[in-house]
């Protein structure tokens, strides 16, 4: 599959992807984002202005081809699970197969194994109002798988369920869709379903691309201030990047105009000027002893969470989020904190504030 | 990339086209015809005329007060059926719904056979003072403002209850926690929530009195009380004018801007305060001591309202003559028989019948269409469908049937039943259109693109799912056309011809020839079927109170 698109108006403008056979995509995103109008674009309910969609090798939108969404051999799931309730399930999934003009027999043997599939062997005869919210969304993917479609688009299909239903959910779409080698574009405005679900994950921003690549780069190595805060709740630093005595980079922070003390600052081209530090809460070490490197923080807030404690320190006049194991730190306890790396996004160089979507906007990388 | 919705192919195009044709009969027609009469230099000085004036005087009168006295009382049922403890709330609500089951000329026909000068009642009363004439009557303004309050309270009810629950039942408690009692949160907080409403009720039943034509005209025709409705159709039966057609279309249209503002005013209102949840049924106010006495009083209330008017009708097509007290002896069921094989009843039975089915069919169709193409298209035409379907049911049913017989003389089919079946699809389809929009919107648009993903055309998508999903509620729409064309009057009285004469007509020449027990049995009859297919809706499912419920929106239109 592979989707072009140019134009500046509202929506999605000037993306391009691929997706290679059997991949799994996620396309996150703050709301907003236009992660939906470009699933919407791919499935044919909205016409792009520009730019061309192949699905396989057919060309199914552009300037002088525009295939409807009935013409497209996808499969899709809703988040309202959009389940037809005047049909009985075995109705619901066998309405597509009836369109292709499938013969009734050999479609009822489809529709019994496509429910069998989605874990609802048999399930042919219920009403979809007798259905839990899990069980209508499974009906729904057995409906869009029944006709094996090219490929299948997932519009916050588990957003709709509550956890634990829809980690399970979760768990038994990634088999289906390992076993079958579909190719899936996942949306979701869930950032860890994103990591713990895709293949590759295509980060949306005010309609056009952020950055794309594997859960495992995302989270190591964002490319911008609006990734490391997107996805990895960094905490952003204001200030200046100046080069010290011994020719190393150092960042000031606007705040308090003194030196922030950072072990490894990773920048793109200009090692000095205004910008931001994002700091990654991963990224800061709070259980060693007082070095040079170090400097004191007080901790002012502390979650549980799974992998250990969120934790934000007040550290050299900033707020700093911050990942702790082991013991609970206690509020107001003062802590040895160093941060092993800082990212330095260097500021736009443009007045335009980073709400507008400006596409001359420099991308950094680090 | 703008978000732009693909054509929706050559199906869909085709159906807007058909039924926007439609509409330009249905609608635009009659619409057109009285605005063009109407237009016309001559007119200005008839419409000032002393009649005109004081007709529209009496109409401010009895509409304005009634719609008032209507509010109160519908406001005051809400509070006491909705937030109180009074006993047997349910049926209760059922009993002051009533009159809303009556048509409004068939209960002003009950009442008057009690109170009216030779009434049971004032016949009574007249005995116990020791006067020989009558005490009172029930001809006249105050008489008509009384049944006009009688029969538009129910709609006031179900439009306050309705704005009453929508107040998020968070807003109420958050003021009790802040200190306050029940009923000082029911003063401080929920009344002034719902004020809008309250003046939207008052707007909507004083307008839609306005338009009222049985009542004033079994109350007022015989001692010459004239509102707008009554004079325009004395205007158009006796040929006191040499151009009766465009002071009428004149008339009309005044009544139309009326309406037309008054349709204004209460959307502005109703969008002036959203609350968004749907709150749920807050706890009951604990009447406490008073809770006896109150419920004595409401069932005392609610079952003359409810029950004297069928007593009477029942009683007076009992009696061989109006005065004639009812024993074993006087009982007599020729007025049945009698009635029946009154020239042209039969017929107009039989008129009724056909017309009411066919509207019902033609309207179902056709509403189901719109519904479908102004919820789940987009289209710039989709406004003026939605105008052209419901509009009419705000506007005065006396100038559709105005217009109707200008636009009937204009395509030749004046004086034929055809002319009253279209005026009727004017009227009624709104009923459908209203019904089926609330299912055919709140299905998601993911519906009907689930099924283009299974590979269905567009239009096939519409009908397979949006279409088949609708289907029960314009089966429920179309039903209550049938229901209300059967024992329309307004419309029908103006266009109805020797030949082609409805059930209604025939009942109201009876009354007005003074044949009140031929009359009354007719109207019992009218009544009987209504109550019958009532029943038919509410066992479809949802229980009377919410089909009532339905009835009530389809008319008013929120």
């Amino acid at each position: 599959m592979n989707v072009t698109y140019q134009g500046t108006s509202t929506g999605v403008h000037d993306v391009t992807l691929e997706v290679a056979d059997g991949e799994f995509l996620a396309l996150i995103g703050p709301s907003g984002a236009g992660k939906t109008t470009l699933l919407r674009a791919i499935a044919g309910f909205i016409r792009p202005q520009s730019g061309t969609i192949h699905i396989g090798d057919q060309l199914v939108s552009g300037p002088a081809t525009w295939l409807p969404p009935e013409r497209r051999r996808l499969g899709m799931v809703f988040q309202q699970h959009a389940i037809w309730p005047h049909w009985t399930v075995g109705q619901n999934v066998a309405y597509p197969l009836k369109l292709q003009k499938v013969p009734a027999a050999e479609r009822q043997g489809r529709v019994a194994d496509a429910l069998a599939t989605v874990g609802l062997p048999g399930a042919e005869e219920r009403r979809p109002a007798t259905l839990s919210s899990g069980q209508r969304q499974r009906v729904a993917l057995a409906r869009a798988l029944v006709t094996r479609p090219a490929a299948l688009l997932l519009d916050e299909a588990l957003s709709s369920l509550d956890e634990p239903l829809r980690h399970r959910l979760r768990m038994e779409l990634k088999e289906l869709v390992t076993d079958f080698g579909l190719t899936v574009m996942h949306v979701t405005h869930d950032r860890s379903e994103a990591l713990s679900l895709a293949d590759r994950i295509v980060t949306l921003n005010y309609g056009s691309v952020e950055q794309v690549g594997r859960p495992e780069e995302l989270v190591a190595n964002p490319t911008s201030e609006f990734m490391a805060t997107f996805l990895n709740d960094a905490t952003i630093v204001a200030g200046r990047l100046v080069e010290s005595a011994d020719g190393a980079p150092e960042f000031h922070t606007d705040f308090t105009g003194a030196r922030l003390p950072v072990e490894r600052i990773e920048h793109e081209q200009s090692a000095s000027g205004a910008g931001t530090l994002a700091i990654l809460p991963n990224d800061v070490r709070v259980d060693g002893a007082a070095s040079a490197t170090t400097s004191v923080g007080t901790v002012k807030s502390v979650l549980f969470d799974r992998a250990g404690y969120d934790v934000v320190l007040g550290y050299c006049g900033q707020d700093l989020r911050i990942e702790v194991s082991g013991r609970r730190p206690l509020v107001g306890e003062t802590l040895n904190v160093s941060v092993l790396r800082g990212l330095f996004f260097a500021a736009p160089t443009s007045a335009d504030s980073p709400a507008t979507a400006d596409p001359a906007r420099p991308r950094l990388r680090v | 990339m703008r978000s732009q919705v693909p054509g929706n192919g050559p199906g869909i195009v085709t159906l807007r086209a058909v039924v926007l044709g439609c509409l330009a009969v249905t609608f635009a027609l009659p619409m057109v015809a009285v605005v063009v009469l109407a237009l016309n230099p001559g007119v200005v000085s008839a419409l000032v005329g002393r009649d005109v004036l004081q007709a529209a005087i009496n109409s401010a009168v009895t509409a304005g007060v009634s719609g008032l006295l209507a509010t109160l009382i519908g406001a005051g049922l809400a509070v006491l059926l909705d937030r109180t403890d009074v006993r047997g709330r349910r049926h209760l609500r059922l009993l002051y719904f009533s009159p809303f089951l009556v048509p409004p000329f068939i209960g002003a026909i009950a009442w008057l056979s009690l109170l009216g000068p030779s009434g049971d009642i004032t016949q009574a009363v007249s005995g116990l003072v020791g006067s020989s004439e009558p005490v009172f009557s029930l001809y006249g303004p105050v008489g008509i403002t009384a049944l006009l309050t009688i029969h538009s309270y129910p709609a006031a009810y179900i439009i306050i209850s309705a704005s009453l629950r929508r107040v998020p039942t968070s807003l109420e408690e958050a003021a009790r926690l802040a200190g306050a009692g029940r009923l000082r949160t029911l003063r401080d907080v929920t009344l002034p929530l719902i004020r809008p409403a309250l003046i939207a009720t008052f707007t909507l039943t004083a307008v839609s009195n306005l338009s009222d034509f049985g009542i004033p005209a079994i109350l007022g025709l015989p001692v010459r009380y004239y509102t707008l409705s009554t004079l325009i159709y004395k205007y158009l039966v006796s040929s006191v004018l040499d151009n009766p057609l465009q002071v009428v279309a004149a008339i009309g249209l005044v009544l139309l801007l009326v309406a037309v503002i008054a349709v204004l005013v209460q959307r502005r209102l109703s969008r002036s305060v959203q609350f968004e949840a749907d709150g749920g049924a807050p706890p009951a106010i604990e009447l406490g001591r008073s809770r006896t006495p109150v419920s004595v009083v409401s069932w005392a209330v609610a079952a003359v309202i409810a029950l004297f008017p069928l007593i009477a009708l029942l009683n007076q097509s009992l009696i061989p003559a109006p005065g004639v007290p009812l024993t074993w002896q006087t009982m007599t069921f020729s007025n049945f028989t009698d009635a029946i094989a009154y020239p042209g009843a039969l017929n107009g039975i039989i008129n009724s019948v056909v017309l009411s089915i066919s509207a019902a069919l033609i309207c179902g169709i056709l509403g189901l269409a719109i519904g479908s193409l102004i919820t789940r298209t987009r289209s710039r035409t989709n406004v003026l469908m939605d105008l052209a379907s419901t509009l009419p049911q705000s506007i005065p049913g006396l100038v559709i049937g105005v217009g109707w017989i200008i636009a009937g003389i204009w395509v030749g089919l004046y004086n034929t039943s055809w002319v009253i079946l279209l005026a009727y699809v004017t009227a009624f389809v709104a009923f459908v259109v209203q019904s089926v929009r609330a299912p055919l919107a709140a299905a998601s648009d993911s519906m009907e693109e689930a099924a283009r993903i299974s590979g269905a055309s567009a239009v096939r998508a519409m009908i397979d799912i949006s279409w088949r999903s609708a289907l029960p509620a314009a089966a429920a729409g179309a039903l209550l056309v049938a229901l209300t064309a059967v024992r329309e009057l307004t419309i029908s009285v103006l266009l109805a011809a020797p030949g082609t004469r409805t059930l209604g007509v025939v009942i109201f020449d009876l009354q007005q020839s003074g044949d009140f027990s031929a009359a009354a049995s007719l109207s019992l009859l009218v009544v009987i079927v209504g109550l019958l297919g009532l029943g038919v809706v509410a066992s479809r499912g949802d229980g009377v109170d919410q089909s009532a419920q339905k009835a009530v929106r389809s008319y008013v239109n929120n």
